[in-house]
């Protein structure tokens, strides 16, 4: 178990988003922590909040959206607090995040090397040659050829395209890094490529990530941590182990059946039946009751906190079954 | 027939913006004096009054005030609102139909027939349209059906384009391709098939070509090819040019006609941008 | 096709709308009731050897295809005739004002690029607020100004301190270029605040929205979370992508205003190319008609093919 200090500490976080005149909350009452060296996964199906996530910890929020309530401690300061001018002093340099790789997500009319150059200069205090010397290091580290980094955005496939999007984010040395969906939109064999390179980041320079995705196989292959989001509270979260193997959560438990296994026999697919509620909605009790085989009134009027399940394992569920118990 | 317009029109009518309504109110108003010129206008445009009455500033007697030869500059104002509407109209209908004839054969038949057309658009769109109308105006002789006629005839390509390009899209939908199976001939699956979906898109573009035509006819008028017997706002700016007017300080000959121009180009353009926005689908993803 | 194939096809229609120019310019003054140049001939204005001269040059004796044949080829010979007023060679009055056009142009062009993508950067950023609301207006209205009109308000407005006619004042000598260029500035003053003022109307508004969209990009908040100043995600990120549709319009555009500012030089009495028209037009001088007609015709057909090049060359996004 990771007993490293936390190099970033969420408590409470409320965000909420607005439609039309009206604000609709999307993240209620977020808390965890993320310990140094360690790969931190946030999964969750579509329209959990794990991205809202990410931006509302960085203060990032889009025009329509702002944070109502909670703190998120760097480095002695709350990010949420912070001025922008303040914020872009730590963006990048402290806390770097990497998006998923469209085809404009890099500049469409600028070199790729030039736009990782940019940030070295102009943040990381270096000069243009000692920058290009920095690019073209970062280019081996990832993979590439560095004298391709005097190339434009559409000349590079979208699995280059991704693994020189981390590049730019590493290459200030942040202390964290957030992957917001790094490898949707690519094929498998290259999401494996992915998911090693930030393995080997991770593993090489000590660098703490917060891996957001919806794919729980590449969430439980690259992390140490995890915390499952279900319509933007967290619902469950514990090492990898814990949370995948010995699931508390009814909706974990449901997700993980829900992988279809290598072996043995394959039946029907199970799924879920429902789906989470909207945006315009918020259930007084337990979100997941109306899709819960375990729910009763108790859940309905109260949202369940997070109970501990085992020690550093904890569900959001009155109905913890004590999962732990064969193990002892 | 009443029905489907009034179950067409009237949601478009809900949706158009703020500037399109004021657009269209305007619009209205500058129909009205049009139409009720004779009667509201308190002179004679033609009416040329001794040399008392010469460059008056506006007074009570004449609240425009008048020109070098004695005429009410309200009177001629107003009578002016007539010919540009007319100019505008009129030049909308043939660039329509010249358009529609041109952009509808380049893009459902297409191949070398829509290239021959193209290289035809081509054409005028390259080519400065104030040059070619005014030297075309001057060769034909100056007047008001010739300037309609030639207006007309240049300002198609536009209208040309969009309709080829919204001909080629839907000729691609399926719709089409069963009803040539089921044996459709080709003027029938243009009338009732490509038309009704591609004239909506038009209907904005056809806004922007009156006010491009009232534009052009009144620069025409202004450099000298007007006709002298139909007085437009862009021949009293002319006469007000080529008079002592500008010497004179006479503010009151200059700033209406061409307040009116603007007004009502503006309307136009505002009108068409609004229709534009409700009738075209591209567009309304963009908000 | 790659890049030289397309560029080589782009000229082949560029020359093949030329000629269609040439043959509409030949067929458009043999419209005239009474042929021009037989008019000529009844038109004492006229001298004996121009007349003969004229007779050889265009064939007259000979078939309309002859006389089309003939004037082809003096067209691309530069020969374009003589004027019926200046009784001089089209072609070099057409040269002299020419230039003329172009040093009022050139000037007027850039300020108005200047200060329309400046209006139009304002109101993307500010967009849904006031301001944006303003400078669209603002650009609206000016698009439906006519450049005469404004013009006339302008001399109105500047009647005894600025100089209302020519190029330069006519009759002085000057001390030094320096005191020339000052005596060419007060004259372009006013003519150029018309030009800029009715032509940034379609730049604002293209540029506005044009970084619209950019604005929404991914690499837009990218640029943000990398923590780059405002200013910095604006010029190094945002207008280099924006830009490009202003460019091309400001290309195309450079071409159309040599037979565009018709309007400006005439009220301002500019000695261009424009009142070159407006003269000829007014004295039914159809020689110089003809050459001038082509030269516009031929510039603009020659900006629009820039035009396209340019633009297909500077975006590097662009397969052929």
């Amino acid at each position: 178990m990771n007993t490293q200090p936390s190099i970033l500490t969420v408590d409470n976080l409320t965000a909420e988003f607005r439609l039309g005149e009206i604000y609709y909350p999307a993240l209620h009452d977020l808390s965890f922590d993320i310990r140094q060296g360690e790969i931190f996964g946030l999964a969750g199906e579509s329209g959990c909040g794990k991205s809202t996530t990410a931006t509302a910890v960085m203060n990032m929020l889009p025009e329509n959206g702002r944070i109502k309530a909670g703190r998120a401690m760097f480095e002695g300061h709350n990010l949420l607090t912070l001025s922008e001018k303040e914020l872009r002093r730590i963006w990048w340099g402290k806390i770097a995040m990497i998006f998923q790789g469209s085809l404009n997500s890099l500049n469409p009319v600028r070199r790729v090397g030039s736009q990782i150059a940019e940030v070295l200069v102009l943040k990381g205090g270096l000069s243009k040659p000692q920058a290009r010397e920095k690019v073209n290091e970062l280019f081996s580290l990832i993979g590439i050829r560095p004298d391709r980094s005097r190339d434009y955005p559409h000349e590079f496939s979208g699995g280059m395209r991704q693994r020189v999007m981390i590049a730019m984010a590493v290459c200030l040395d942040p202390g964290l890094v957030i992957a917001d969906e790094c490898t949707t939109a690519l094929d498998v064999m290259i999401q494996a490529q992915i998911v090693n390179l930030l393995k080997h980041l991770n593993q090489t320079l000590g660098l703490s990530m917060i891996f957001i995705n919806h794919d729980l196989a590449l969430v439980a292959e690259i992390c140490h941590r995890v915390a499952i989001m279900y319509a933007g509270r967290i619902v469950e979260m514990g090492s990898v182990g814990d949370v995948f193997a010995r699931p508390a959560h009814p909706y974990v438990r449901q997700l993980v059946q829900a992988l279809p296994l290598m072996e043995g026999p394959v039946d029907r697919l199970k799924s879920i039946p429902g789906s989470p509620p909207r945006l315009q909605e918020t259930p007084r009790g337990c979100p997941f009751l109306p899709r819960c085989i375990d729910g009763d009134d108790a859940c309905a009027n109260q949202v369940p906190p997070m109970l501990p399940v085992h020690p550093g394992h904890y569900a959001a569920c009155f109905k913890n079954k004590d999962v732990h118990e064969g193990s002892r | 027939m009443t029905g489907m317009l009034r179950l067409q029109v009237l949601p478009i009518l809900k949706q158009i913006n703020k500037k399109g309504m004021a657009g269209m109110i305007i619009l209205a108003v500058l129909v009205t004096l049009a139409v009720l010129a004779p009667v509201i206008a308190p002179g004679d445009p033609h009416k040329m009054a001794g040399v008392e009455e010469i460059m008056l500033p506006p007074g009570w007697d004449h609240w425009l005030g008048t020109d070098e030869v004695g005429r009410d500059i309200l009177t001629l104002v107003l009578y002016g609102t007539r010919i540009s509407l007319l100019v505008g109209f009129s030049c909308a209908a043939i660039s329509i139909f010249i358009g529609s004839v041109i952009g509808l054969a380049a893009g459902y038949f297409g191949g070398r027939v829509d290239d021959l057309l193209m290289r035809l658009t081509d054409l005028f769109v390259v080519i400065p349209r104030l040059p070619l109308v005014l030297i075309t105006v001057a060769v034909l002789g100056p007047s008001l059906v010739n300037t309609i006629f030639v207006i007309g005839m240049l300002i198609w390509a536009g209208t040309a384009r969009i309709i080829r390009v919204q001909t080629m899209s839907i000729k691609k939908r399926l719709f089409v391709e069963r009803a040539r199976s089921l044996g459709a001939g080709h003027l029938h699956i243009i009338r009732r098939h490509i038309l009704p979906n591609v004239m909506p898109l038009v209907f904005a573009n056809t806004v922007l070509v009156i006010a491009t035509s009232i534009y052009l006819e009144s620069t025409v008028s202004f450099l000298g090819l007007g006709d002298p017997t139909h007085i437009s706002w862009g021949m009293i700016l002319h006469y007000a040019f080529v008079s002592v007017a500008l010497t004179y300080g006479a503010y009151w000959y200059v700033i209406p006609p061409g307040v009116m121009i603007v007004l009502t180009v503006l309307s136009f353009t505002m009108c068409g941008y609004a229709l534009d926005e409700v009738l075209n689908p591209r567009l309304r993803r963009r908000k | 096709m790659n890049k030289k194939n397309y560029v080589l096809k782009r000229i082949g229609h560029s020359i093949l709308t030329l000629w269609l120019i040439l043959t509409l310019n030949f067929f458009l003054f043999r419209m005239l009731p009474g042929d021009p140049l037989r008019l000529l001939f009844t038109d004492p204005r006229v001298p004996l050897e121009v007349l003969e001269k004229m007779r050889v040059q265009y064939g007259l004796d000979g078939s309309l295809l002859y006389q089309y044949g003939k004037y082809l080829l003096n067209t691309l010979q530069g020969e374009l005739g003589m004027s019926f007023v200046y009784n001089m060679p089209v072609s070099e009055i057409l040269v002299e004002r020419l230039i003329n056009t172009v040093i009022l142009l050139l000037p007027a062009t850039l300020l108005s690029i200047l200060l329309g993508c400046l209006l139009g950067i304002v109101a993307a950023i500010k967009r849904g607020r006031a301001s944006d609301f303003i400078c669209l207006s603002l650009s609206q209205l000016l698009w439906a100004t006519p450049a005469f009109w404004l013009g006339l308000i302008f001399m109105m407005l500047s009647s005894g301190f600025l100089p209302l006619s020519g190029m330069i004042s006519a009759g002085m000598t000057f001390d030094s270029i320096w005191a020339k260029g000052v005596d060419l500035m007060k004259h372009m003053a006013m003519p150029m605040c018309t030009l800029s003022l009715v032509m940034l109307g379609q730049y604002a508004i293209v540029m506005r929205n044009s970084l619209i969209d950019v604005l929404t990009e991914d690499y837009m908040v990218i640029a943000r979370a990398k923590g780059l100043s405002r200013v910095r995600q604006l010029f190094s990120h945002a207008l280099p992508n924006a830009i490009l549709p202003v460019m091309t319009l400001a290309a195309l555009n450079l071409g159309l205003l040599i037979g565009g500012a018709i309007q400006t030089e005439t009220v301002f009495t500019w000695p261009g190319v424009g009142r070159l028209v407006f003269d000829a037009l007014l004295r039914r001088d159809y020689p110089v008609l003809q050459g001038a007609f082509l030269v516009i015709s031929s510039c603009a057909l020659l900006a629009n093919l820039l035009a396209d090049l340019f633009y297909k060359l500077i975006d590097p996004r662009i397969e052929y």
